[in-house]
């Protein structure tokens, strides 16, 4: 199951954090703490640590606001999730005898050529 | 590498025109932000790497003096977001929705109601002025083991400090995410209340483990039970019940209870519970043990490791 870490775990795990820092992303919903009524405070997961590497990543780089930090964040999420469907889709396309197959990808590039 | 190399800034540029050539390798090369330029990553990780040292004004003098090299800096393991960012149960994007279909897995109805837009959204109504839905806020929750088995209640304590009851329905998997109708985000003029999402992450349990619908747990059985076989009691998610070891059982042999693990929302049938048995020897071996397999050895010797030669 999932790795979990605390606040202090996390800190120390993502270079260029600290308490401000993770402070500031959790106020503004960059990331969002597991709610865990059995432990003693909030605590986070593995996508955590990668998703506040690449918050420190361009906070650092581009000074960016909070509420532009979250709304780039989003299109990342977007963009990564789109990706994943379309993959999955490509791989049943795939999986599909050639003569089903086809007649489908001539279709997208037809649909895709406007 | 060197640190202004992969920067690609001479050794004089200042601190200003280091953090610009760095903000265009992230711009263009960051792994999460550019997905699939397999160049671009290599190229980022240098650049970091670089940029860790150089932006700190002492360590890049101690650098130019030669005290330091450039190693050291590398970043542990590419632990990037995008690892995670495209997986169904990445809480930060919409994912799967527990009560939104009853066929969990229908990639298609979920692709398609995100093309179509099921959700209103914000937009001015013909004469009444401007209206928005209120905004969904996503909530993650660690939930007990046996409470994403069986369903249960819980609460989660907003940031506002007002309190949420939670039910959790029975069967809920980690990723999954629950609807919690107008407990969102309030709305504009006649738009409706935002919901709550709620994605959940099942905590593990000290005796079960899960996989779907089958419960999985490693049984520990003494030497007698497993060369004689017999009745033993055995927990389950919904107590304990007794198991019939077949004589002359090994560690690592798998038992199924049907019916005895999870039934998934809007089932009746459960999933089947997998017991793994663990032969476990007596915590001290006395004489009598000893002596016993001593002699019980010199007639009956076996090899179970003859299917291993290579």
């Amino acid at each position: 199951m999932t790795t979990i870490y605390t606040e202090e775990q996390i800190i120390a795990e993502v270079p260029g954090l600290d308490r401000a820092l993770l402070m500031r992303f959790v106020k503004a919903r960059i990331v969002v703490p597991l709610e865990a009524p059995a432990r003693p405070g909030p605590v986070f997961g593995q996508i955590d640590v990668a998703r506040l590497q690449l918050a420190c990543d361009l906070c650092e780089s581009f000074d960016l606001e909070d509420d532009a930090l979250d709304l780039l964040l989003r299109l990342v999420d977007q963009l990564h999730g789109v990706r994943a469907e379309l993959h999955a889709l490509v791989d049943a396309l795939e999986a599909l005898p050639e003569e089903q197959r086809k007649p489908i990808e001539d279709r997208i590039r037809r649909r895709l050529a406007g | 590498m060197d640190p202004y190399e992969a920067l690609g800034v001479s050794k004089t540029a200042s601190a200003a025109e280091i953090k610009k050539a760095y903000r265009k390798i992230v711009k263009e090369s960051h792994p999460d932000i550019n997905p699939g330029d397999k160049a671009g990553e290599a190229r980022f990780k240098a650049a970091a790497a670089a940029y860790d040292l150089l932006k700190d004004p002492e360590k890049r003098a101690r650098f130019d003096r030669g005290e330091i090299d450039a190693s050291g800096q590398e970043r542990p393991e590419a632990n990037y977001y995008r690892n995670y960012a495209g997986a169904r149960d990445n809480p930060y994007r919409g994912g799967q929705r527990f009560d939104d279909y009853e066929d969990l897995s229908d990639f298609f109805s979920d692709f398609m109601r995100s093309q179509r837009g099921a959700r209103g959204g914000a937009g001015h109504d013909h004469m009444h002025g401007f209206h928005s839905d209120g905004e969904d806020l996503r909530y993650r929750l660690e939930v007990p083991f046996m409470d994403a088995a069986l369903g249960g209640t819980t609460r989660i304590t907003l940031p506002d400090g007002s309190v949420l009851q939670v039910q959790i329905p029975r069967g809920i998997a980690d990723g999954q995410t629950i609807r919690l109708k107008g407990k969102g985000g309030a709305p504009v003029g006649k738009g409706r209340q935002g919901d709550a999402l709620v994605t959940v992450s099942v905590a593990p349990h000290k005796v079960f483990s899960r996989e779907g619908d089958t419960i999985r747990v490693v049984l520990p059985i003494t030497i007698d039970e497993a060369i004689l076989g017999g009745k033993v009691e055995v927990p389950t998610i919904s107590g304990p019940v007794n198991l019939t070891i077949p004589k002359g059982a090994s560690s690592g042999q798998v038992l199924r209870l049907r019916g005895r693990g999870i039934a998934p929302r809007g089932r009746e049938d459960r999933g089947d519970q997998l017991v793994e048995l663990k032969i476990v020897a007596p915590p001290s071996v006395d004489d009598e043990l000893a002596s016993f397999f001593e002699a019980w050895k010199q007639k009956h010797s076996y090899d179970p490791r003859k299917g291993m030669k290579t």
